[in-house]
């Protein structure tokens, strides 16, 4: 193969743009509040972009990459070079970006990553390249000769979400949480700058209607953050796909964004079969994966959704793609009844310390807070119940932890594991108590998988098993 | 009840090092008393933080002193041709297995208090998680690293 330098495609000049733009984006946006002289704000704000179009230009002028059937090279920086070689064999995991703007110009954007440590980026990116050099690429990594046509790969097992297991996903999914907060926070800073008067205006209004105007505005924000939270799941997991090639297997999904990620099988860690109360309910099971890989950041708690919602019959599906899963995924027996009481105990401990100051310095309406303590009484039961681990055969534990309203069974090779820590207080001593923690690579980092209040013999044994 | 402990103890003059590092501690509490001191005569700062560093600091190094034959006595580590195992604490005890073929790389390093006493700290990498000895003699420290990296080439590489 010739091996001239090539360049990336032209849409890769705005891309970098809108980069540059997010960094100022957010000072501009604020600067339009608070000065009165739009005109002046304007202008400043076109030469800002002025400038960052030259910036975006020069990165996309010094930007090239050049691949034969070992390697990929890419060459950037005008100021400060660098040159990145990454040699095919050593690529984990291939993750290709489409945005829908990028599909009617067949061009992508493709993130390498090898099984590195040192950074927390992927080891090569192209932010923009043709749709057709991105399939080469991933024939070069999948380790095969490339062809000048674009081949479809031929898939060994596929699977493909439905919409009524698409809605499903997105309705038991409480990642609504964390964008109600947001919205809050959002709330929060937009208050800040509407004038004072306003907000006295807003206060005399509070005063006549006063907590039913409260009420209905929390339940609209409510309403407005458990919309947000759907669509937002809908969107990412649209027409979601799972297929396995050989030793590799690959995700698509999304619908602004269409998102591929092609991973080998060695890099599983682990396989996580996620439930969380709602979908306990219904019968439901999330499975995702543990993945050495950073590119499965903005996944569900950083792991690669792998069949975003299944029947919890249908766990041997599980089975078709990680051949080390078993076919049948049973319940580790429970926790002792010791165990259990200490994990309801601290709940409940918690709560209290929680619930204290609220008591005792804000009465009348502080005694709200009492409703704290029932919650977290349930929360520590529901842990209580489903926590544990059992050995499944010389190779593999399975381990059940609980917190939160929501369950994880984890499946863990022993040759993932990569240290077993045994932890015990003196207080636990006398009640055979002990702490197990597997720690597993996730990501570039650590996750931590652990059993809480496990009864000695049992910890103890795994121990051993894990030392053999 | 206390558990019958196995392995290795640190080497005894690690009791020093503590003993020299709470004694550092203590100059260090003493030196920010004094600077509130200085504050509170120059620049009109109240007194008590003088005097709260100072409490906290005689607490802190008592306690520092105080410890060091526990912290000696549940010191242990071992070091077999498959694993390494390390266990501290008597009120918090805890107790670590790494498999020697998961160990990714092993930094041997040494402040200014562990080189005057020629002893050094094991650092233990793994894919996941760092580990530490607090520390070994040179010569333990060095066998140990060979022995990974002997290993570490046998085992190959399969934990990315």
């Amino acid at each position: 193969m010739k091996t001239t330098k090539r360049r990336l495609h032209l849409l890769a000049i705005i891309v970098f743009w809108v980069r540059y733009l997010g960094w100022v984006s957010i000072p501009l946006i604020l600067s339009f509040f608070k000065d009165s002289n739009y005109v002046e704000t304007l202008l400043i704000a076109a030469g800002f972009a002025g400038a960052l179009l030259l910036l975006a230009l020069f990165k996309y002028g010094w930007y090239f990459y050049t691949f034969d059937d070992q390697m990929l090279t890419i060459y950037s920086g005008l100021l400060f070079r660098k040159t990145r070689q990454i040699p095919f064999k050593r690529i984990q995991t291939v993750q290709t970006n489409q945005w829908f703007f990028l599909k009617p110009f067949g061009a992508t954007s493709v993130k390498l990553e090898t099984s590195g440590k040192s950074d927390n980026d992927a080891e090569g990116e192209l932010p923009v390249i043709s749709q057709q050099v991105a399939d080469q690429l991933q024939q070069l990594v999948n380790g095969n000769p490339v062809q000048t046509m674009t081949v479809v790969p031929v898939a060994d097992d596929s699977y493909s979400i439905n919409w009524s297991d698409l809605n499903r996903y997105a309705l038991t999914s409480m990642g609504i949480v964390p964008i109600l907060l947001g919205l809050l926070w959002l709330y929060g800073k937009l208050s800040e700058r509407l004038s004072s008067q306003l907000v006295g205006e807003a206060v005399q209004v509070y005063a006549h209607y006063g907590v039913l105007i409260l009420i209905v505005i929390v339940v609209v924000i409510l309403l407005i953050g458990m919309l947000a939270g759907y669509v937002m799941i809908i969107q990412r997991y649209y027409h979601f796909r799972l297929s396995k090639q050989e030793d590799r297997l690959v995700t698509e999904k999304g619908l602004f964004q269409r998102n591929q990620i092609s991973t080998t099988l060695t890099r599983i860690q682990a396989v996580a079969f996620r439930q969380t109360v709602i979908r306990q309910l219904l019968h439901l099971v999330s499975v995702q994966l543990i993945l050495a890989s950073e590119a499965t950041k903005k996944e569900d708690q950083n792991n690669l959704v792998m069949l975003p919602v299944i029947q919890q019959a249908q766990t041997k599906l599980a089975h078709q793609f990680v051949d080390w899963v078993p076919n049948n995924v049973s319940q580790p027996p429970r926790l002792s009844g010791k165990g259990q009481w200490s994990l309801i105990r601290n709940a409940l401990l918690i709560s209290l310390i929680v619930t204290a100051p609220f008591v005792i310095w804000l009465r009348p309406l502080g005694y709200l807070a009492l409703l704290v303590i029932p919650i977290g009484g349930l929360m520590g039961w529901y842990a209580a119940i489903n926590c544990g681990i059992t050995q499944l055969d010389d190779e593999r534990v399975s381990v059940l932890a609980g917190h939160h309203f929501q369950r994880d069974l984890y499946i863990i090779p022993k040759r993932k594991v990569q240290s077993l820590v045994l932890r015990q207080s003196i207080l636990m001593k006398r009640r055979q108590l002990v702490h197990l923690e597997i720690n597993v690579r996730q990501g570039n980092s650590n996750q931590s998988i652990s059993v809480r209040y496990l009864s000695q013999p049992v910890a103890e044994a795994i121990y051993q098993w894990y030392r053999a | 009840m206390l558990r019958v402990i196995k392995g290795e103890a640190l080497p005894t003059k690690m009791k020093t090092v503590w003993r020299i590092s709470a004694i550092g501690s203590l100059l260090i509490g003493l030196i920010i008393a004094a600077g509130c001191q200085f504050a509170h005569i120059h620049f009109g700062w109240w007194v008590w933080p003088a005097w709260v560093c100072l409490l906290v600091t005689i607490i802190d190094v008592a306690m520092e002193f105080a410890i060091v034959p526990y912290r000696y006595r549940f010191w242990r580590y071992r070091i077999s041709d498959d694993d390494v195992e390390i266990e501290s604490g008597f009120f918090f005890h805890r107790q670590t297995a790494i498999p020697i073929n998961r160990i990714q790389n092993v930094t041997l390093k040494a402040g200014p208090i562990l080189q005057l006493v020629k002893l050094q700290t094991v650092q233990i990498e793994t894919a996941a998680t760092t580990h530490e000895i607090e520390a070994l003699l040179p010569e333990t420290a060095e066998e140990l690293k060979q022995r990974i990296m002997v290993l570490a080439m046998e085992a190959g590489n399969e934990n990315d």
